[in-house]
């Protein structure tokens, strides 16, 4: 079963084709890798499903609806949620708040229950249980009142998984989750992501550089390169690709470095 | 704890009712009766700019329109002046919605140009529509409340203005501290992030200068059946930044600041009054050290008193 469905999406910025002719469909409940060199458009391609710009050509489809068009915010309530690649939270709001945030559209609060006692404390207790649920599950539940943007590193971005998954959505985009964090710490996130997968029975495409990461939790990995698609497949077949080990070693470079020695 | 709480807003409520039974001046009632009405619009423009962060340099206008609403609502269409307050509110409401729409998708100092032209079209507007406002002669006569048959002294509108800025401040509190505020304060950390955590930003901002709306039609309503005169020159820019200046002074973001923003730039020219005209001078001086050594404005979180226990970091950042 196909939950998201990427037909030939093209983005162009001016003469800069940032995603060029992608395809991909993404099985339900696995953890699909994006990888490829700087700029090879993978940040790009995320921006298009969640609707930071429209398509300049194709189709995006999420559990057989079009995306194409749509605002980020309706997206976001259909199930899709994302982090960032440079982490951005809401620097002056507490972690909890953080969260609670993105619990905001699932509970859909009307301003009337502002003023009707029982639907506030309603609302805001559960934002509140839903949001400490989820930073529970990261480990970060001690650090909920405090400013976000005060925790390390490695912390804030598990506070940005928290704020994704609080929704519940039905895939999880992770950009990058692992930047910035120690050993230690990306094996314990590698270890999450696949419990994200396993437990709560999601799916997940993360942009990851970290071939380690990338290598095992993957069932799936899609290399970017200048805005195409130059490989698709299972994690071993992918890394032993010709075309990928090019794209990112450079072959001509190694080459002539080889020559010159 | 509570009690405690509980306790003070008592005295505090003992000494606000106790005021006109003690000061016989009617100057100082005067003021207060101001400080109060600027209470409100400054509350107004903190969840628009404060809370919500849009840079809005427009909003005398709102203030304006909340007084002309009501003043023309009760002279031309002999409303009573609740209804007409209602009336002032509802429309205040209204234009922040319809500023709100052409105006979303400008940001910063874009939005701030914007709001300017909406407050200078409404006072050339006000200005020049003769037969409606009487333009720059203005609209004397406002009638003042009455309360069976007896129209409104002083006292009692200290007292009903008193009452309306408590609940304009319960109100602005109750929901800075809901999801509304917290929504508001995502779309003015980062509103790119705060629409694809799945706020309608477009919804929310408009619903800010709604709201913020709704406190200028307030004050601007009380302002009109106060002084019972009106005219453009009431509503001009400069009130628009004297407004921002209360905000900034204060601590944007606070719902307290603001307020005490007002309260310092109401008073000062009143106490200081042997400046003279020096006295804009003064005030421009105090808000520019304030801007460089305490940019974040008098009121703000992490204000220490000095009787204060160490800051626990974790309050600091529930506290609002």
């Amino acid at each position: 079963m196909f939950i998201l469905k990427i037909e030939a999406a093209c983005k162009h910025f001016g003469g800069v084709r940032a995603v060029n002719d992608v395809s991909a469909d993404i099985e339900e409940n696995r953890i699909t890798s994006i990888i490829g060199p700087n700029g090879a458009g993978k940040t790009t391609l995320f921006n298009l499903i969640t609707g930071t710009y429209g398509l300049s050509g194709g189709d995006i489809t999420f559990q057989g609806k079009s995306l194409n068009g749509m605002a980020p915010h309706t997206i976001h309530s259909l199930g899709v949620a994302r982090t960032f690649q440079n982490i951005r939270l809401f620097p002056t709001m507490s972690v909890l708040d953080n969260v609670m945030i993105g619990f905001h559209s699932k509970l859909r609060p009307r301003i009337v229950d502002l003023l009707i006692p029982n639907r506030f404390r309603y609302v805001e207790q559960s934002m509140k249980e839903r949001a400490e649920e989820a930073l529970d599950l990261l480990d970060i539940l001690p650090k909920a009142g405090l400013l976000a943007v005060s925790l390390p590193y490695g912390e804030q971005r598990r506070v940005e998984i928290a704020r994704a998954l609080v929704s519940d959505p039905a895939l999880v985009l992770l950009d990058e989750p692992s930047a910035g964090m120690n050993v230690g710490e990306g094996k314990k996130l590698m270890q999450f992501i696949t419990r994200i997968r396993d437990e709560m029975h999601k799916t997940v495409i993360v942009i990851e550089h970290n071939m380690r990461v990338v290598r095992s939790i993957s069932d799936r990995i899609v290399v970017l390169d200048h805005g195409q698609k130059i490989a698709d497949g299972d994690p071993e077949q992918v890394l032993s690709d010709a075309r990928v080990v090019e794209a990112y070693l450079g072959k001509n470079n190694l080459m002539n470095y080889a020559q010159a020695r | 704890m509570r009690g405690a709480k509980l306790l003070q807003y008592l005295i505090l409520g003992l000494i606000l009712v106790a005021v006109p039974l003690v000061v016989r001046s009617a100057y100082v009632m005067q003021i207060l009766i101001m400080l109060a009405i600027y209470g409100i619009l400054v509350l107004g423009l903190e969840i628009i700019l404060g809370q919500t962060g849009l840079f809005s340099l427009g909003h005398a206008a709102f203030y304006g329109m909340g007084a002309y609403t009501s003043a023309l609502l009760a002279l031309r269409l002999g409303w009573p002046i609740w209804l007409a307050m209602i009336g002032a509110i509802v429309t205040s409401a209204l234009f922040g919605a319809a500023l709100g729409f052409p105006v979303l998708r400008l940001r910063g100092d874009y939005l701030a140009i914007a709001t300017l032209g909406f407050g200078e079209i409404f006072r050339m507007v006000m200005n020049n529509w003769n037969s409606l406002t009487r333009g720059p002669m203005g609209l004397p006569g406002i009638p003042r409340p009455q309360l069976f048959g007896r129209p409104f002294d002083r006292t009692m509108y200290y007292y009903m203005v008193v009452i309306f800025f408590f609940i304009a401040l319960f109100l602005a509190f109750h929901l800075c501290r809901s999801f509304l505020g917290r929504a508001f304060r995502a779309i003015r950390d980062d509103d790119d992030v705060a629409e694809f955590m799945g706020i309608n930003i477009t919804k929310y901002k408009i619903l800010s200068f709604m709201i913020g709306g709704i406190f200028a039609g307030l004050a601007g309503s009380l302002l009109a059946h106060y002084i019972t005169f009106i005219s453009p020159d009431t509503f001009t820019y400069v009130d628009s930044e004297m407004l921002l200046a209360m905000v900034f002074l204060g601590g944007a973001g606070t719902v307290i600041g603001p307020v005490i923003g007002a309260v310092i730039l109401v008073l000062f020219p009143e106490i200081f009054q042997f400046l003279v005209q020096w006295d804009m001078l003064v005030i421009g001086v105090i808000m520019v050290l304030v801007m460089i050594y305490r940019p974040q404005g008098i009121w703000a979180e992490d204000i220490r008193w000095p009787w204060a226990r160490k800051a626990d970091p974790a309050l600091a950042a529930q506290g609002k």
